[in-house]
C-alpha cells in the first residue's frame, strides 16, 4: 500500500508540544489504536518495532497513532537529569498518564472511532493500563511485556534478578561435562562472582514465601509512606487492571517467555492475582510467545507478536 | 556560555518547529527542522548513529538542535530511509541510500534556507557518514563526534549480539560470524538486536572505512573523542585528524552512553560546549556568544 503516514502535533496542559505519528489504513475498519513510548524511549520503540507493528496493523484497517508523550523524544519537556533507573518508577506508577488522556481527546474528536484500544510495551504497557482505567473511551489494552513490580534503583543495581540467575545456573549446568569449561573455572577465568551469586539467588528465589502480594500491600503506592526494597507488587498496575475489570474492559497480556517482566508477572500477578478474578476470566487473556525475549529482537518472535495482537484486537473489533 | 542545558527542552517560542516528511526520489524521510524566529543565516544538519544506537541518542539530537535554534542556527534532524520514522524496511536500504539521504535533505535545507553557512555533524556511525558525504557536499565545517574509524571491525563486532540472541535462545551458537557473513552474502537477511540485515548492505558499510583513507574534504572539522579517559587522544583519531587538511581534535569524558541507556542526560553540557566553541569560532553565530 501506499505510504500513508502523518505527522501531528499538540500540547498538552503545561503547554509543552507532544508528537505522533498516524498510520491511516487505506480502509479504515473504526478502530483506534494508540502506541505509547516505551519508557524513556521514543514513539520508534527498539529496533522500530513501534513502526513495523504500527504498518502491520494499518494493513489490516486499523487506524494507528504512535506517540510520544512530553519529555521523550522529539516532544517538549524534562526528565530529571541523572540516572535512567531512577525514572522508571515515576513511568510505571503514571508519569505519562496525563498526556496519553489529551492525546486521547483529541484523535478520538478527530476519527470519532467505534472502537479504541491502547497499547504499550514495557513502560508503556504501564502508561497503556493506567491510562485506560482513567479514560471511559478506552474498550481495551494490549499490554506487551510489562512490568508488573515497582523496585528501588539501589535494589536493583545491587541485586541479580531471579531471572537472570536462572539463565546463567542454566548455562553452567549445560558446561557441567566440558572439560574446557573446569578449565576455565581452575584457572580463575571463570566470574566466581557471577556464579556464586547465581547460585545464592536460585536458591533463595525457591526458599522465599512468597510477601510481594497479600491483597491488602501497599507496595508501590506513593502515598503508602513505606519503603520500597525490592522487587514489589505494583500498586497502581493492580487498581488500573482491577478498575477494567469493574468497567468490563478487555485486556491481553502478551509476554515474552525469555524476560524477567514475565517471570515477574508470573510470580507476583499470574499465579497470586488473576485466580481472583476468575468472574471477569472473559476480559483478559494471558498470551505467552515462546523463545521471544524483552525487545522481540528475533523475526518469529516479531512475527508472533504482530499475529497475536491482530488476532487480539480484530477479535474485539465491533 | 549562557545556555540553561537543563531546561533546553522546555518550549521556547523563539524557536520554530516543523516536523514532517520530506520526499527523496519517491522515499518518505522524516525530518524534524529547528529554527530560529529570526533571520536564518547558518545551519546544521544531523547525521544518525547505526541501529539501536539512534534510538537511545535521539533526544541527545533533539537537544542540541534546540540549543543551536535558540542561539539563532537552523538544525535539521532527519532518518535514513528505512530507518526511525521514515517509509521503508531497515533491510530494504541501500548503504547507497544512507549517502544519498544525508546528500538530498542537506542539499534542500541549505538552498530551501539559502543558508550562507552549512555544516554536517553526525555520531557514531552517523559521524562516519558525515565524514564521507562531506566530500561531495562541502559544509564549511564538519563535526565527527566519536566517530567510527575502522568501520570493518564495527559491523563485525554488531554481529556479536546475534550471536548473544542465539546463546539466550538456542542455548548455543548455532551460526558464527563468519557463517553469518556468508548466509547475508548468499542472499540471507540475518536479524542483530531486531533489525535485518542483507549482505549486500553489511558488505558496502563495512568496506566504507576512515581507517587509511584519503580524505578529500577540506573545510574546518573537529573531531570529538568522547571517551571514559579524555587524557589521552586515541591514535586512530590522531591518524583522522592529520588525514584531514584542517582538523582538530577534542576530548570531553562520557556524559551519556550509546550502547545503553543508563544515564539520561539529553544536553551533554560538555560536548556540547565544544561543538557550540567550535561552531562559533568559525562564525557561525555571526558574534561571539560568549561575550
Amino acid at each position: 500500500m501506499a505510504f500513508s503516514e502523518e505527522i501531528f502535533s499538540l500540547k498538552n496542559s503545561n503547554g509543552e508540544m507532544m508528537h505522533g505519528v498516524i498510520h491511516h489504513p487505506e480502509k479504515p475498519n473504526g478502530a483506534l489504536v494508540l502506541m505509547f513510548n516505551i519508557g524513556l524511549h521514543y514513539r520508534v520503540c527498539h529496533s522500530r518495532l513501534f513502526v513495523r507493528q504500527a504498518r502491520d496493523m494499518q494493513k489490516n484497517g486499523f487506524t494507528v497513532v504512535r506517540l510520544d508523550t512530553s519529555r521523550v523524544g522529539y516532544s517538549h519537556g524534562e526528565i530529571p537529569i541523572g540516572r535512567a533507573i531512577d525514572s522508571y518508577d515515576a513511568v510505571q506508577t503514571g508519569l505519562f498518564k496525563d498526556d496519553a488522556l489529551v492525546f486521547l481527546q483529541y484523535l478520538k474528536n478527530r476519527f470519532n472511532p467505534r472502537k479504541i484500544f491502547f497499547c504499550g510495551l514495557c513502560g508503556g504497557a504501564l502508561t497503556a493500563i493506567i491510562a485506560a482505567a482513567a479514560a471511559d473511551e478506552v474498550d481495551g489494552v494490549v499490554f506487551i511485556a510489562g512490568p508488573v513490580t515497582v523496585t528501588s534503583p539501589e535494589y536493583e543495581l545491587s541485586t541479580m534478578h531471579p531471572f537472570h540467575a536462572d539463565i546463567l545456573v542454566a548455562g553452567y549446568l549445560k558446561r557441567l561435562l566440558s572439560p574446557s569449561a573446569w578449565g576455565r573455572f581452575f584457572s580463575g577465568k571463570t566470574s566466581y562472582r557471577s556464579l556464586f551469586t547465581s547460585l545464592k539467588v536460585k536458591l533463595a528465589a525457591r526458599l522465599k514465601k512468597s510477601e510481594a502480594f497479600n491483597g491488602a500491600d501497599k507496595t508501590g503506592d506513593p502515598e503508602s509512606g513505606e519503603e520500597n526494597k525490592g522487587e514489589l507488587f505494583n500498586r497502581v498496575f493492580y487498581e488500573s487492571f482491577e478498575a477494567l475489570m469493574k468497567s468490563g474492559k478487555k485486556i491481553v497480556f502478551i509476554m515474552p517467555e525469555l524476560d524477567r517482566a514475565t517471570y515477574d508477572f508470573d510470580s507476583v500477578f499470574a499465579k497470586k492475582v488473576l485466580r481472583h478474578f476468575t468472574e471477569s476470566a472473559h476480559l483478559f487473556k494471558v498470551a505467552r510467545i515462546p523463545k521471544a525475549n524483552h525487545t522481540f529482537s528475533t523475526p518469529e518472535s516479531t512475527r508472533c507478536l504482530f499475529d497475536m495482537t491482530n488476532e487480539w484486537l480484530t477479535s474485539n473489533l465491533p | 556560555m549562557n545556555i540553561n542545558w537543563a531546561n533546553i527542552n522546555s518550549p521556547n517560542l523563539s524557536i520554530i518547529e516543523k516536523h514532517g516528511f520530506y520526499n527523496r526520489d519517491g522515499k518518505n524521510l522524516f525530518r524534524a527542522e529547528y529554527l530560529p524566529a529570526g533571520d536564518i543565516k547558518a545551519g546544521v544538519v544531523l547525521c544518525s548513529p547505526f541501529a539501536e544506537e539512534k534510538i537511545r541518542t535521539l533526544r541527545i539530537y533533539v537537544s542540541l538542535a534546540r540549543a543551536l535554534a535558540a542561539k539563532g542556527l537552523a538544525a535539521l534532524c532527519f532518518d535514513y530511509f528505512g530507518d526511525g520514522d521514515s517509509e521503508g524496511n531497515f533491510e530494504e536500504a541501500l548503504f547507497e541510500d544512507r549517502l544519498s539521504d544525508i546528500e538530498s535533505v542537506f542539499n534542500d535545507f541549505k538552498n530551501r534556507h539559502a543558508l550562507q553557512k552549512t555544516a554536517l555533524l553526525g555520531l557514531r556511525w552517523g559521524g562516519t557518514l558525515a565524514a564521507l558525504t562531506a566530500e561531495n557536499l562541502h559544509p564549511d565545517l564538519l563535526v565527527l563526534w566519536e566517530p567510527i574509524i575502522d568501520t570493518t571491525k564495527y559491523f563485525y563486532d554488531f554481529l556479536r549480539m546475534n550471536l548473544a540472541s542465539q546463546m539466550l535462545i538456542e542455548g548455543k551458537v548455532i551460526r558464527n560470524r563468519d557463517e553469518l557473513i556468508q548466509d547475508m552474502r548468499d542472499g540471507k537477511v540475518i536479524t542483530v538486536e531486531g533489525y535485518n540485515i542483507a549482505g549486500g548492505f553489511y558488505d558496502k558499510a563495512a568496506a566504507a572505512t576512515l581507517k587509511g583513507k584519503t580524505m578529500a574534504y577540506s573545510g574546518e572539522t573537529l573531531i570529538m573523542q568522547i571517551a571514559a579517559n579524555p587524557e589521552r587522544i586515541r591514535p586512530e583519531l590522531e591518524t583522522l585528524r592529520a588525514a584531514l587538511s584542517k582538523a582538530e581534535i577534542k576530548a570531553v569524558p562520557r556524559e551519556f552512553e550509546w550502547e545503553k541507556t543508563e544515564t539520561w542526560r539529553p544536553a551533554p553540557p560538555l560536548l556540547f560546549g565544544e561543538t557550540i566553541n567550535f561552531l562559533d569560532k568559525n562564525g557561525f553565530f555571526g558574534r561571539n556568544i560568549q561575550s
